[in-house]
């Protein structure tokens, strides 16, 4: 399928940055331009990790919290993914206002401080 | 305008006539026969919501007077809300501390004049530069006498009888208790604010709340205090602006904003003028020793202020409020969380 969608993305940036740095674009046009390039490339550079990702961590999870895991969504299902993230990750967040200070709120720090690194998005 | 302009630039200059229609119709009711002229957005960039101006009367000769004037109005998608009508009575109680911020000359706190909240003040010269004492085309020398600079008006700040000023009427005084109000206020915004769980952030809330200092004395806290809220003139600081999220509290809070890993750029000059060098200033010229351990809290602090910060601009974005795209950033979590785990657990 040509084009790609990762050519249409790095094609939309590669026209957006030509209007940014044409001399005659007004600043504040340039700037919402920028912006915009920016998400696209950020999107471009993160739609298909997204998914692998999230599902991972949904997993890594679901362990840490000591539940099931939810039935894991159809392989390329990103906003089935997704939603479950979100839920799991509330749960967490609930958890983390019940812990007091120790070892098992540490281990949350600690999966939080790695999950940083990992998250594409 | 070109006939080429672009409907960003229509909307533009429609914004425009239609400043210069309202604050017209506004000043009308305050001044007598006043013309505005020269009037012009602040800045190049559209996030922008300031718009400089010439009020032009008659003195008493019956001269023309020209008073230069800034409208400052509530973005309708700013990072945070803040009330401009504090902002105003901060601005008008500091007049005679001997600080140098613009004088407030009118408030229109509901925007029923102005369209949005807006506060006029008078202008003063100079420009700002975030970067400055990172500006390679200045000398060193200068660079450094400008952080010093900027460190002896922080402590200023800090010097002001805020109780003789009158500010305690417009301002709670948290007493010994600053860290735990900032951190619940901090909490209620991200509460409010957010669109998805943030357990990194509940993390740092839970590990912050446990650990909040206890206050030893209480100032008039900036809370935003950077070289972009400074006006240089000549290499002479001329203003101290933006006051919108002045509070009484802890003066280590404004220590610890300016010696946050997340701002080393804007307050810091790399081997000449480092974060140690500020700290040591400050406390030579308050005559305060500084508490390390509650600095640590602060500066944790600073970089969980700055996460719902971004928390509050992803929103304004979402819902079409805001231009520019914010985010939790990785830079700004990780530090958090990093500062946190190491020097809290």
């Amino acid at each position: 399928m040509r084009p790609t969608i990762d050519e249409q993305l790095s094609g939309a940036a590669r026209l957006l940055r030509l209007v940014e740095n044409d001399a005659k674009t007004p600043q504040g046009t340039a700037e919402l331009v920028r912006n915009a390039r920016r998400l696209i490339e950020r999107v471009g550079a993160s739609w298909t990790t997204a998914e692998p990702f999230l599902r991972d961590d949904n997993k890594r999870m679901a362990a840490l919290l000591g539940v099931d895991e939810p039935s894991p969504p159809d392989s390329a299902d990103l906003a089935a993914a997704a939603a479950i993230n979100e839920a799991l990750r509330a749960q967490l967040a609930h958890r983390i206002q019940e812990l007091p200070a120790g070892p098992c709120r540490e281990a949350i720090g600690a999966y939080l401080h790695i999950r940083l690194t990992a998250d594409p998005t | 305008m070109s006939t080429s302009s672009s409907a960003i630039d229509k909307d533009a200059t429609t914004t425009e006539a239609s400043v210069a229609e309202r604050l017209d119709a506004f000043l009308a009711d305050h001044v007598d026969a006043g013309r505005v002229t020269n009037l012009q957005r602040a800045g190049s960039g559209r996030s922008r919501d300031n718009w400089l101006f010439d009020l032009v009367t008659i003195d008493s000769s019956g001269n023309p007077d020209h008073e230069p004037l800034i409208l400052r109005t509530d973005p309708d998608g700013g990072l945070i809300d803040t009330d401009r009508s504090v902002e105003f009575d901060v601005l008008q109680a500091l007049e005679n501390s001997g600080l140098p911020t613009p004088v407030a000359r009118w408030l229109d706190a509901n925007g029923d004049a102005l369209g949005r909240p807006s506060l006029i003040m008078r202008r003063l010269p100079g420009t700002c530069n975030y970067r400055v004492l990172r500006e390679a085309t200045l000398p060193l020398d200068e660079r450094v006498s400008l952080g010093r600079a900027f460190c002896d008006l922080l402590a200023a700040v800090h010097g002001v009888d805020w109780r003789k000023l009158g500010l305690g009427a417009t301002l709670a005084d948290p007493g010994p208790h600053a860290a735990h109000v900032e951190l619940v206020r901090w909490s209620t915004v991200l509460h409010k604010d957010q669109l998805e769980p943030y357990p990194e952030l509940e993390y740092a809330l839970a590990v912050l709340g446990e650990h909040a200092p206890r206050s030893i004395e209480t100032v008039l806290v900036h809370a935003d205090f950077k070289p972009g809220n400074i006006l240089l003139d000549d290499g002479d600081v001329t203003a101290l602006l933006d006051w919108e999220l002045a509070h009484l509290g802890d003066p280590m809070e404004d220590l610890a904003w300016v010696t946050q890993p997340l701002r080393s750029a804007e307050h810091t000059i790399e081997d000449s003028w480092e974060t140690e060098d500020l700290i040591a200033h400050y406390a030579q010229v308050t005559g305060n020793p500084v508490d390390r351990d509650a600095l640590k809290w602060w500066v944790a602090f600073s970089a969980l202020k700055t996460a719902v910060m971004q928390v509050s601009g992803l929103r304004a974005f979402l819902e079409g409020r805001a231009e520019e795209p914010y985010r939790p950033t990785r830079r700004v979590l990780s530090t958090l969380l990093t500062t946190v785990m190491e020097d809290f657990s």
